[in-house]
């Protein structure tokens, strides 16, 4: 067994993934913690499914395989449901339940899933499951960055939400950096309010 | 994770492995770095980038956090050969030098890597490689490891970014020493993998440029010979030896081992990872090679003397293991090699845990105990969930000239060959654009396209212009010469270039044609258009792709040029900090789009398909087509959607168009032959529906197949309501029609033995197919309508008894009386006149007899009059035909294209004329014609025939019953002031409805017939359902209304008459019929941009990924999409 902690994020590439792994990776570095990530840019990045894998702890590689996630990041609930297979029963995820549809779908030609049921099922399934609600206003950037701190709040997460604070503040330019952190804290519960449409959606690289 | 043996631990980064390379190469004194972008190899060569950049950006580069580094001298070079012979040169003038690039881009660099070890370099030359397996973001899955055998140079296989950075170290301390390129290959799984390195203090900048001659720097025959030796004799060197220990070790080699296996690559890390969770390792002896050329076979030798049973793992080709048994044969060595081909392990595709577990526990007979991990997996039940591939960005401007191209071409491409490329204009082989029949390695657009236009050419007829799509930055990288190659073969060919002035794909790196300034293209831009007319080409043309009416202009005169054109379409990449600022925003309006703009009820079906590109049909013409027609203008009483009609005709799914004409009514085929066409006769130049509805209905697999009507009247809601109709001819027929796919129980009763009406019996056998009128007719029948025939209202059953026994009577048993004329009637032998309805049903069926020579006579002016003389007309026995009318001929009120007809047979005319006399003679009668005004005599006429065909009547079928009708003096029956459509005036009952000629309106035609059958039909819902949706058809019926004799519109000349969308496409492509349609997804399957999203029905913006460029306005063809101006504070997205 792994002396590790593991975590995978899903969601469509533009949403800013690989900016999480890169957050993560300095705040568990802060806390003295190992990590190693996966991930994949390129092609898919153009709107495609995105995952990445990151390992907390000893490891040698950084690729999952099935079962093999105790933590799951959704940015988007047709994403983390194709990513269901990386859970296991003390599995613990956060995922965003607001659909961006993809051509297929939206040219009729595909059905999206129905979310509710599925997080329905799947607090029947792992440890825990936070929902992010559908009606929360937030471009891209600042949504994924509440749901990484909705995440900070999931029982024994790997990386707590101090670190990944000041990790925010250290990589983000300073421009952008209050509503970054305080979209973070608001995910967190410790912000008060979050400004809608502060920061429009960004692409990954320019952070 | 190891820390490796590093000493003192300056610096703790954690990095991707491509940047971890990079880290590595700069510590290592690396002074120039040549690079063409290339997933997955770009972070190394971006890490450089933005280290030369750094003082620009204001943020320090990942691999040089302190910004103390001294950048070395950096280029994106035009294509990685370029770029492998500048950094070749570099090692000459003595500075270190890195080349970076993807597996394909080591193909393009091979020249100079095989070259080059047989000659001198001075400073290190380390090339690094990514391959790609999986195909993540390449076209193929090359295993790059075998250029290092071709090549006769080392190479370090990485594992994980820690070996990425120490392998790149390394590379630059080795390649001096034995005078060689070495190569660093990384694979996906290493580059992308994120990891915390320990990383050394930077070197001081050194000052050792310079350039010295010697004789391996002139490569000629003679000395290669040698040279190779040379070479072998430099890989062999111990200068190898220490990097050879150090890369290729025993890792493991626990006591209780009993099998070995030999690691390479990213597997490694999965091999201990699994051995340990399995716990195998302590039975596994584990070594890894990361140094495979010069190949170890001290220490491979070592393991296999050890073990009996050994397997090798590494991902794509069986490098490693082909060399173990090479190695086992050499040195005698009997064990067993496992590897590719054994424990699922495949040369193809990548490797995970999983799949590394599975063949652990099979290599060693272990079980899992798992059978996956340590804790129990959750069980949801996994449906098939939509993909989701990755599509171009929102606003992207290659979408626009995809979109531009899709308009200018035919619908199904027929006219060219579309010759594509790769990166991101590549995206355009998938849905919703489409638009690629090629596409192969990067530049071979160019050579396709040449390539088929001279093999095509004897065959073709200038048909199937190849065109060529290629991006910017691959035009730079291998587009040029084949360009050339092109004007100088004298190819028949379009290009079009996708400028959006990056290398996208990649992250909008610079390329030559980039525009200037520090930031992006630090050189100066090389222009594109300039460089292409002084290639040779005489056609050159740049556009804006956002401007669509420009965009499909260009493309179609660059595709009329005989020769090679070239469309240079520049618009910057969406991504980049110079793309320009929103234009609009945009909003759908609800009231435009996918509404329905034929006034259809909602519950009516539509057999408008969103699929079958009737869409972009709609699109095409709305956008391209010389004459717009407001759909209003060619509305049908039947209210047939003519524009989903023609839109599907044009998307060459006449299935469909068919389908459309019969969600109204049944007759198609007949309307294609004899409807007069009042939709095309509002104007001159006007779509020729009737054309080609004759056209649809002429398919006859698709004329047979009535699964479509079968299947909405089968699912229709049962009512409980029965309807009797009298007569039936079309008008009949066709209340029935509506009726009983509403639902209904509908009974007709026919007098004849044959069902069809005036039609059947009277329109002579040249109008109209018969037999396929028949199957129309027969149509009703097998959807469930019983027609009893032989059955007359008045004779066999009374009115009384209808409105008793059913919930709704339809009259629709037109005028069947003729009007006679007493001076003929009372001159002529009865054997020697007829009504024109007799006259037409003998002709019809041939029993028509009359002595040769004879010249007949036809009295009247209208439609029957025109039918009878130009049936004459073909009768062998008649010389001569002549019409009496009492109208001038340019008011009669037949319809003028039958009164053309006539002429045209040669048929004579004698408008404004009455019958004066008419005496009966031995072979007929002398009838005397006068002027009907001043009564001049106009002409003397020796009739063998004649033919009374002055008007009809309607007999009373009412009379003598207690509840008689009150009936017009013709015997027509009027309406209901205050009742549903087509109810009869009664005051006894509400439940008489009128349809055909029996109503006052006499419509006189076929349409009008159909249209008052379906107006009958909504009054009988009204009046049963309290149903309230209008006759939809009502206002082109009511144009049709005349009194009688009063002329009926005259229709000018159509385009054509008979017509097939095939032969006269571009006559058709001269039409456009302007409508909102409610089966409308023209945006989304066409265009496709992300923004446009369909929410519960209806497409919305999203607001977050637009950009405002509002090419979607143009896009829509229902004019839904509009702009609004950016509201203040208005950001693209992405520039935030």
């Amino acid at each position: 067994m792994r002396q590790s902690r593991t975590l995978v994020i899903t969601g469509i590439g533009g949403q800013g993934i690989v900016y999480l792994v890169k957050l993560l990776c300095e705040a568990a570095l802060s806390a003295g913690i190992q990590v190693g990530a996966s991930e994949i840019h390129g092609l898919s990045q153009r709107g495609g499914s995105v995952n990445a894998c990151m390992v907390f702890g000893q490891s040698a590689s950084t690729l999952l395989g099935p079962g093999e996630a105790d933590y799951l990041i959704g940015l988007e609930p047709l994403e983390a449901q194709r990513n269901q297979g990386f859970l296991h029963r003390d599995s613990r995820a956060v995922i965003d339940t607001r659909p961006v549809y993809p051509f297929s779908v939206n040219s009729g030609s595909a059905r999206y899933p129905d979310t509710r049921s599925f997080i329905a099922l799947l607090h029947t399934q792992i440890a825990q499951v936070l929902p992010i609600d559908t009606a929360l206003e937030l471009r891209a950037t600042l949504r994924s960055l509440y749901t990484l701190g909705r995440a900070s709040t999931l029982d024994d997460f790997p990386v707590s939400a101090r670190f990944l604070g000041e990790a925010i503040t250290r990589s983000t330019r300073p421009e952008r950096r209050a509503d970054h952190l305080d979209a973070f804290k608001h995910g967190c519960g410790q912000g008060t309010t979050v400004p809608a449409n502060a920061e429009l959606a960004s692409h990954p690289t320019e952070h | 994770m190891s820390s490796a043996q590093l000493s003192h631990v300056p610096l703790e980064m954690c990095l991707l492995g491509n940047e971890a390379a990079a880290r590595g190469a700069l510590e290592a004194g690396v002074e120039g770095v040549f690079a063409y972008p290339g997933t997955p190899s770009t972070e190394i060569s971006m890490s450089f980038f933005e280290l030369t950049h750094q003082p620009d950006s204001g943020s320090p580069c990942r691999i040089d956090p302190t910004g103390k580094a001294l950048p070395p001298y950096f280029e994106y070079s035009i294509n990685e050969k370029v770029a492998m012979e500048k950094a070749i040169a570099f090692s000459i003038a003595n500075r270190p030098a890195l080349c970076c690039m993807k597996n394909a881009g080591l193909n393009v660099a091979s020249d100079p890597l095989l070259n080059i070890p047989y000659q001198a370099l001075g400073a290190a030359l380390v090339v690094v490689v990514c391959d790609d397996p999986g195909c993540h973001s390449s076209s193929n899955e090359q295993d790059s490891r075998h250029w290092s055998e071709a090549a006769k140079v080392p190479l370090f296989d990485a594992a994980s970014p820690e070996e990425a950075y120490e392998m790149m170290r390394d590379a630059f301390a080795l390649s001096p020493l034995i005078q060689l390129p070495v190569l660093v290959r990384l694979t996906t799984r290493v580059s992308h993998a994120r990891s915390v390195i320990y990383a050394h203090s930077l070197p001081q900048p050194p000052d050792s440029a310079h350039f010295k001659r010697l004789p391996e720097h002139i490569n000629v025959p003679n000395h290669n010979r040698s040279s190779h030796r040379l070479l072998l004799k430099r890989l062999a060197s111990k200068s190898v030896f220490p990097f050879n220990e150090r890369h290729n070790r025993i890792m493991a080699e626990p006591a209780s081992a009993q099998y070995g296996v030999i690691v390479g690559g990213v597997s490694a890390g999965y091999t201990l990872d699994q051995a340990r969770d399995l716990g195998v390792d302590k039975h596994l002896a584990m070594l890894k090679i990361g140094l495979i050329q010069p190949f170890p076979q001290t220490v491979v030798v070592e393991l296999l003397q050890r073990y009996s049973q050994v397997l090798v793992i590494e991902e794509l080709d069986p490098i490693i293991e082909d060399q173990v048994r090479i190695t086992a044969q050499k040195y005698r060595c009997h064990g067993h090699i496992f590897g590719k081909g054994d424990f699922g392990l495949e040369p193809v595709g990548e490797f995970n845990p999983a799949l590394i577990r599975q063949a652990l526990c099979d290599f060693t007979g272990c079980a899992d105990p798992n059978a996956g991990r340590a804790l129990p997996r959750i069980d949801i039940p996994t449906t098939e969930l939509p993909v989701r591939p990755p599509i171009l960005c929102a606003g992207c401007p290659h979408r626009a000239t995809y979109y531009g191209l899709k308009l200018a071409i035919s619908q199904h491409r027929q006219d060219v060959i579309l010759c594509g490329d790769i990166g991101c204009l590549g995206l355009g082989a998938l849905p919703p654009l489409r638009m690629m029949d090629t596409l192969h390695h990067m530049g071979m657009s160019l050579s396709m396209a040449q390539g088929l236009d001279a093999a095509l050419a004897r065959h073709n007829d200038g048909r199937d212009r190849p065109v060529a799509l290629l991006g910017d930055g691959t035009f730079f990288h291998s587009g040029i010469p084949a360009l050339v190659n092109a004007v100088y073969t004298r190819a028949r060919m379009t290009v079009i270039i996708f400028d959006n002035r990056a290398i996208a794909m990649t992250g909008g790196q610079p390329h030559p044609g980039a525009p200037g300034g520090a930031s992006a293209n630090p050189f100066g831009e090389v222009a594109i258009e300039p460089l292409v007319r002084g290639l040779g080409v005489k056609y050159v043309a740049t556009m804006d792709p956002l401007d669509l009416d420009q965009t499909c202009t260009e493309i179609h005169q660059a595709m009329a040029f005989e020769g090679v054109s070239v469309l240079i379409s520049k618009s910057p990449c969406v991504m980049l900090a110079t793309a320009s600022e929103p234009r609009h925003r945009v909003t759908v309006d609800p009231a435009l789009c996918r509404r329905c703009g034929n006034q259809d009820a909602p519950d009516l079906h539509c057999s408008q398909s969103a699929a079958n590109g009737s869409g972009l049909a709609r699109a095409r013409g709305n956008r391209l087509a010389p004459r717009r027609i407001d759909a209003r203008a060619q509305r049908c009483p039947a209210n047939i959607c003519n524009h989903g009609f023609f839109n599907a005709i044009m998307a060459q799914d006449y299935q469909a168009a068919l389908e459309i004409v019969r969600d109204k009514m049944a007759f198609a085929g007949a309307c294609g032959e004899i409807c007069h066409r009042p939709c095309e006769s509002s104007d001159d130049n006007l779509i020729p529906i009737r054309a080609l509805k004759a056209f649809a209905s002429s398919i006859t697999h698709h004329h047979e197949d009535l699964t479509n009507v079968r299947q909405r009247v089968a699912s229709a809601k049962k009512q409980s309501y029965r309807v009797v109709v009298v007569g039936s001819g079309p008008a009949g027929l066709s209340a029935a029609y509506d009726l009983i796919q509403a639902g209904y129980a509908v009974t007709v009763l026919e007098k004849e033995s044959q069902a069809g009406g005036l039609l059947t019996q009277v329109i002579p056998d040249y109008r109209l197919d018969k037999r396929r009128y028949q199957q129309e007719v027969q149509l009703l029948e097998q959807l469930g309508v019983d027609i009893r025939f032989n059955t007359a209202l008045g004779r066999d059953v009374q009115l009384t008894a209808l409105t008793d026994s059913y919930d709704a009577v339809i009259l629709a048993s037109g005028l069947d009386q003729a009007v006679s004329l007493p001076l003929v009637e009372s001159a002529m032998a009865p054997e020697r006149w007829y009504f024109a309805n007799h006259f037409l049903s003998e002709f019809n069926s041939n029993t028509l007899e009359l002595e040769p020579g004879t010249t007949a006579l036809v009295i009247g002016g209208g439609n029957s009059a025109m039918d009878a003389a130009r049936a004459a007309g073909r009768h062998p026995a008649v010389v001569r035909v002549v019409v009496s009318c009492i109208e001038r001929v340019e008011a009669m009120p037949a319809f003028a294209e039958e009164v053309n007809a006539a002429l045209t047979e040669g048929i004579e005319i004698i408008g404004h004329s009455e019958l004066h006399s008419c005496e009966a003679t031995a072979r007929g009668a002398r009838v005397q014609l006068n002027s009907v005004s001043g009564g001049e005599a106009l002409a003397q006429i020796e009739a063998g025939v004649i033919v009374v065909a002055i008007g009809r009547h309607a007999s009373d079928f009412s009379a003598g019953t207690k509840t008689p009708l009150s009936r017009a003096v013709d015997g027509r029956l009027p309406e209901a002031n205050d009742g549903p459509p087509a109810c009869v005036a009664s005051h006894q009952h509400h439940n008489i409805f009128v349809a055909g000629d029996l109503g006052q309106a006499n419509h006189q035609s076929l349409i009008g017939a159909i249209g008052s059958g379906k107006r009958a039909a909504t009054g009988v819902r009204h009046r049963l359902e309290n149903r309230t949706a209008p006759y939809e058809g009502e206002e082109a019926l009511a144009a049709l209304q005349r009194p009688t004799l009063q002329p009926l519109p005259q229709c000018n000349a159509p385009p054509a008459l008979t017509i097939d969308p095939h032969q006269d496409q571009e006559l058709l492509q001269k039409f456009a019929l302007i409508q909102t349609c409610a089966s409308c997804n023209h945006c989304i399957d066409d265009f496709g941009c992300p923004s446009l999203v369909l929410i519960n029905g209806r497409i919305t913006i999203d607001q977050a990924s637009c950009t405002g460029c509002g090419l979607c306005i143009d896009v829509c063809p229902n004019g839904a999409i509009q702009a609004v101006p950016p509201a203040p504070g208005d950001i693209r997205p992405g520039k935030a």
